[in-house]
């Protein structure tokens, strides 16, 4: 298994075998002809340096009549139809590069994003591995860059300088020098801008980040209200300033630094290209080589060296972008889920036994010694403080979590043998951090249960039930398609109406169980109450989970669970934990105190 | 100034950075000065070099000719070289001159501007494209105008150099390219208009992935199972616009082709005009055009096919885009300020008697339908109010105008008798203090997190931690590693993470040394788990008893969901539909068993003690309620 891949085991030649298939594969045909293009482009190149010659030699006979008008003419007219058909093949490639390398972007990007919804959720909690999710859209171009690039060190480069190589030689076996004297300043250019920008990080990012949060603090737009009311603009825009020094020295420091590399760099450069110049004009003054041979390769010097430094430019850049490349792999290998779809009836017991649960990296269990029994049909409603625990034992009931010791089971289905497709199937929930979806308002209900066709009397009457009139043309100007975003030119809803919304959408998607977890803090009291009255008349006859730090109600399901830091210290209805006077009964009495 | 009254153009651009970076665009102007000479002087020195060459050749007692113009090719080349890491680090050095200037003016002109313009996503945008970036993209319009200059005057000094050979072949290359730059120029405006288009396509496909690919929707993406749909929906968004631009791309590669191609073509009659004189002797017996100042024309032409096809086109599409930020630009400059709105508070506290709100309405702007209407209330120095109302019915509204957010509303609303838009923006901030839903979180250390709230003593180390007891934020501090000096956001390194529940807190404390004499809370306690937030209302009402006593003057409005909490209250206003319908204490409210009673005995049905109808419900399908 390649799971526990580590930075260093995705070398080189391991990037090549991912990512070759995977630029290959949308396009095959297109992916030869690329290659085939930019073979032929470089022939190109060390053809024009053969037919330039042929064109000034002639010229230049002709005037000293060694040859006719006529020759002179037909060397033109082979020089233009060649640099005709170079132009051509230059515009098919760069045409067919964009073509090329937005499909296969797409292609990549549908990956990632399906592999999003395979992966183990809990990778999402490990630091390392939210990196490589995060990185993993960043590094998709790069990597088709890569593949271009190192095919193209064949089908390019070698070309070239094998074609470069014999045109010099057989002009004058010491010119191969030529060669020499663009590629070495190029290569030892390279070398050494790596190994000296590696070490020359950038010291101006930490102050960078400094600097515009405090622009953000002094007049952003989520500070601008209260930095105004307290009046403390001056003491942030005193702080910009103070940033803005350091910053700006940061960066000049930065830029003295770089300006001194490249200094040297040029330096190589140009005494490399110094040599070429002398090496020609001695060649020429020798009889060694003709002046229209002269002339095509000292025409020829600057492409030569635009050739070697976008080469050498790609590598850099390329090692700057193996990092995001590495990403996108580690993220490809995070296994997927293979289990088997089973058939699981959602209207048996769930049971855990044993359970306890711990987060990648983390040092405690979340959750410690779980034994809970859940019947079909009963409604469970979980209570604790902040950080108690509740939210996370949701995830292992309805499976999104594995238990990381005991077993979590439904009927008589273990949770681990099935795919999460199986395992929610006929379930649902409505969540805390319910997604507000730049979608229309329809959509935003619909998919919940995108597997179906839409209902859309269905959808318009969850909505009613839930107070969100539809047919208001004040709210929703064009009803059920209203596009929910300003950003996608649509309209703002409040918090208030985007909680119903979600619970709208959870109500919408047929289930035998489904979990409500505190997704009410912005809804008013008449409001709250009617949801909660709502939500149990629907879940009669399904097996309901309610998480909830307002005790008023807990009280209306047929069993408590309260928690603390991670274990379940109380479990029973509500007059048995009232008795028990326990950490509950603290609760009940705290909140219901401001109601006697 | 930079954010004066004026419109910006391509000229006031130029004229702007000149005066923030003069030293800069004197070295860059005499830069590009020389530097267009450059490629001309790089054909005639070629060709004389060419020339002398192939006269050494012959006669190697000539060698020393070839000297000079190798000589001034090396020296071209030295300049290529070393020129541009100078301007590189010239262009650093003004890029901080102006960042110094910009940062502070974009901060006060985005804190001047009216609230408004932050209550509406469109505003938001322009704030945004007009001030992100802002330093690069001045001298991105300066770097634009020189890059053009280059080309033109490597053009020009070609046709120069031609004319000088045969007068009328440049008067042919000139006509014979016009074509070219028609086409260039028609396509790169095409590649623009389509760019812009599919721009919105790409955000929505980018957004769709953004969906799929999140960490926050997990939960919903796993539950709901959607991901297979809403990548089909990916792919077809991202494949529609990739299809459409592959078609103008394809368009504009055929046209970039065709105009560098018609280049070429006058070239070739350029270089047939020309071949003759190469070759055959004129009327004296001496071939005119030599062969190295013919080569070095031949080569000049093919360069500029190469170049033109790019340049052209690239050159129009980077037009458009700076001609759209200038209208951004434009756009945030005319958004209308608030005098004085960066003052500090008044140091002077005054004595805070009474709030009137007379005959008060409001609508917010670009709005048909009033959020408030015709409001009528009076608030006295030391009493305790509490404002409910459903989402939406207006109490975050009354905030905002009270501490001056908006200033267009309809009726009077009197501070001690004094219209509040007759105060001065410091006395308004001197008067208010707020806990708002979304406080914020600054990016500084714990305890200039809640210093800030009294801005004119941030040194006054006991009223801090006086307020950190009060709110019990003691142990959390304790828990700290460089106690109140830690950072408590992820901008600096070291930075700690609080929950939720724990800046809460931090703001109520911000609240608390806060010397203004009207507290408002605006459902500030939603993260705290139950017991917490008893707490916290419970101190707070100490701290109003506390004030009493010592008979400081001052009023506390709150706003909160959970209707128990308001009983804390002397009054209670009641908000329904932008109207104060209810205004009263716990029990004459009760009393009057209306609006507020209803709120109230739905929420406390909840804590009743009701045994066997709560048994009863799951068989009776919640028959309690009904």
């Amino acid at each position: 298994m390649l799971k526990n891949k580590t930075k260093d085991s995705i070398n080189f030649f391991y990037m090549i075998k991912k990512i070759y298939p995977m630029c290959y594969k949308p396009q095959p045909g297109y992916f030869v002809y690329k290659q085939i293009l930019s073979m032929l482009l470089n022939v190109f190149v060390g053809m024009n340096v053969m037919i330039t010659q042929m064109f000034f030699d002639t010229v230049y006979n002709a005037s000293l009549r060694k040859s006719t008008f006529y020759s002179a003419i037909t060397a033109l007219i082979i020089y233009v139809s060649f640099k005709l058909a170079n132009d051509i093949t230059n515009a098919m490639n760069s045409f067919s590069w964009n073509v090329q390398i937005a499909k296969i972007l797409g292609y990549l990007n549908s990956k990632i994003n399906k592999k999003s919804g395979l992966i183990d959720p809990v990778e999402y909690e490990n630091p390392k591995r939210l990196d490589d999710i995060n990185k993993a859209i960043k590094g998709a171009e790069p990597a088709v860059i890569f593949c271009f690039f190192t095919s193209g060190l064949i089908t390019r480069y070698v070309t070239f300088f094998i074609f470069m190589g014999f045109y010099l030689v057989s002009l004058k076996s010491t010119l191969i020098l030529c060669l020499l004297f663009v590629f070495v300043p190029a290569i030892t250019a390279h070398i050494l801008r790596s190994s000296v920008f590696s070490k020359l990080e950038d010291k101006a990012a930490p102050i960078r980040r400094e600097f515009e949060a405090y622009q953000d603090a002094a007049s952003g737009k989520n500070f601008y209200k209260e930095t105004r009311n307290l009046g403390s603009f001056r003491y942030f825009k005193k702080l910009i300033e103070n940033t803005v020094y350091s910053l700006n020295a940061a960066i000049w420091d930065a830029g003295k630094r770089s300006a001194l590399i490249d200094l040297g760099l040029n330096t190589l450069s140009f005494i490399g290209y110094g040599g070429v110049l002398l090496l020609l004009l001695k060649n020429l003054l020798d009889g060694e080589i003709s002046i229209g041979a002269f002339a095509a390769v000292y025409s020829s010097i600057g492409m030569l060296f635009g050739i070697m430094e976008e080469f050498t430019s790609r590598i850099g850049t390329h090692a700057d972008n193996f990092e995001l490349i590495r990403n996108f792999l580690r993220f490809l290998i995070i296994p997927s889920d293979n289990r088997p779809n089973l058939k699981i009836n959602k209207r048996d017991n769930i049971v855990i036994e044993n359970a306890n649960f711990r987060y990648p990296n983390a040092n405690k269990d979340a959750l410690k010694n779980i034994n809970l029994t859940i019947k079909p049909g009963e409604t469970i409603a979980i209570v604790g403080e902040n950080g108690a625990g509740k939210t996370t034992l949701v995830k292992l009931l309805t499976g999104l979590y594995k238990p990381t010791n005991g077993s979590v089971k439904i009927g008589k289905t273990d949770v681990n043998t099935t795919s999460y497709r199986s395992l929610f199937e006929k379930v649902s929930g409505v969540f805390q951090k319910y997604q507000r979806y730049a979608l229309t308002l329809k959509e935003n209900v619909q998919i919940s249960d995108l597997k179906n066709e839409c209902n859309e009397n269905k959808v318009e009457e969850t909505l009613e039930q839930n107070s969100i009139n539809v047919k208001n043309k004040d709210i929703f100007p064009n009803g059920l398609d209203t596009m929910l975003s300003r950003e996608f030119d649509g309209i703002d809803l409040s918090g208030g109406q985007w909680q119903r919304i979600a619970i709208a959408r959870g109500l919408y998607r047929d289930s035998d169980i489904i979990v409500l977890d505190e997704p009410t803090a912005a809804i008013d009291p008449i409001e709250e109450s009617a949801i909660y009255k709502k939500f149990m008349k629907i879940s009669e006859d399904k097996t309901a989970i309610i998480v909830t730090h307002r005790m008023g109600s807990a009280k209306i399901a047929e069993r408590i669970i309260v928690m603390k830091d991670g274990e379940i210290t109380e479990m029973g209805d509500h007059d048995k934990l009232l008795n028990d006077d326990g950490v509950y009964a603290e609760m009940y009495n705290a909140q219901s105190g401001w109601y006697k | 100034m930079l954010f004066g009254k004026k419109k910006y153009n391509y000229l006031t651009i130029l004229i702007l950075y000149f005066k923030l970076a003069p030293g800069a665009v004197i070295i860059k102007t005499i830069n590009n000065i020389i530097g267009s000479v450059i490629p001309t002087l790089n054909i005639i020195m070629t060709a004389k070099f060419l020339d002398n060459a192939v006269a050494a050749v012959e006669d190697h007692s000539k060698l020393s000719k070839v000297f000079f113009p190798l000589g001034a090719i090396i020296a071209i080349l030295l300049f290529n070289y070393y020129v541009k890491i100078m301007v590189n680090l010239i262009n650093t050095n003004a890029g901080n001159k102006i960042r110094k200037f910009v940062a502070l003016a974009v901060a006060d002109k985005k804190a001047a501007i009216k609230f408004k313009y932050y209550e509406h996503q469109k505003s938001v945008d322009v704030i945004n494209r007009a001030t992100v970036n802002l330093e690069v993209n001045l001298q991105g319009f300066f770097d634009q105008i020189f890059n053009a200059w280059g080309i033109i005057a490597q053009i020009v000094g070609f046709v120069i150099v031609l004319g000088m050979q045969l007068w009328w072949a440049s008067l042919v290359f000139v006509v014979t390219c016009i074509p070219s730059f028609v086409i260039s120029h028609k396509f790169g405006k095409k590649k623009y208009d389509v760019d812009k288009e599919m721009t919105k396509i790409d955000r929505k496909a980018a957004y769709i992935s953004g969906i799929l690919t999140s960490r926050d929707t997990i939960e919903e993406r796993y539950t709901y199972g959607y991901t297979e749909k809403m990548n089909q929906e990916y792919i077809n968004k991202y494949e529609v616009s990739r299809i459409a631009r592959k078609k103008v791309d394809r368009k504009a590669w055929i046209s970039r082709t065709a105009s560098g191609m018609l280049v070429l073509i006058s070239g070739v009659i350029v270089i047939l005009i020309l071949l003759p004189l190469a070759i055959f002797p004129d009327a004296s017996g001496n071939i005119k055009l030599t062969i190295g100042m013919f080569t070095s024309l031949v080569n000049a032409i093919f360069g500029f096919s190469q170049q033109l096809q790019w340049a052209i086109s690239t050159h129009v599409s980077d037009f458009k885009h700076k001609t759209e930020y200038l209208k951004d630009l434009n756009k945030f400059i005319e958004f209308e300020e608030d005098e004085n709105s960066d003052c500090l508070p008044d140091t002077s506290i005054i004595k805070l008697k009474s709030i009137e709100f007379k005959n008060v309405s409001f609508k917010y702007p670009g709005t048909q339908s009033y959020i408030l209407k015709n409001i009528n209330i009076k608030l006295v120095s030391g009493k305790h109010y509490s404002i409910v109302g459903m989402n939406g019915a207006g109490k975050t509204t009354l905030t905002k105008l009270l501490t001056r957010l908006y200033e267009d509303y309809e009726g009077e609303i009197f501070i001690n008798g004094k219209e509040l838009r007759e105060y001065e923006q410091s006395e308004i901030k001197a008067l208010s203090a707020t806990v708002y839903q979304d406080f914020c979180r600054y990016p500084l250390d714990f305890y200039n997190n809640i210093a800030i709230g009294n801005v004119n003593n941030i040194q006054d180390c006991e009223r801090i931690e006086n307020a950190v007891n009060i709110i019990g934020l003691s142990r959390i501090v304790e828990k700290l590693p460089k106690k109140y000096e830690t950072p408590i956001t992820k901008v600096k390194e070291g930075g700690i993470d609080l929950s939720g529940g724990e800046w809460q807190k931090i703001a109520l404390a911000r609240l608390i040394v806060n010397p203004a004499p009207l507290k408002i809370l605006d459902e500030p306690t939603t993260e705290l788990d139950p017991i917490s937030e008893s707490k916290v209302y419970e101190q707070f009402k100490e701290i109003i008893n506390h004030n009493q006593k010592n008979k400081s003057t001052g009023i506390t409005i709150f706003t909160s969901h959970r209707l128990g909490l308001t009983k804390l209250a002397d009054e209670i206003i009641v908000i329904s539909e932008g109207k104060a319908v209810e205004i009263g204490s716990f029990d004459e409210l009760m009393a009057k068993d209306t609006i507020y009673a209803e709120m109230f005995k739905s929420q406390s049905e909840w804590y009743k003690e009701n045994k066997e109808d709560d048994k009863s419900k799951k068989k009776n399908g919640g028959g309690v309620y009904a």
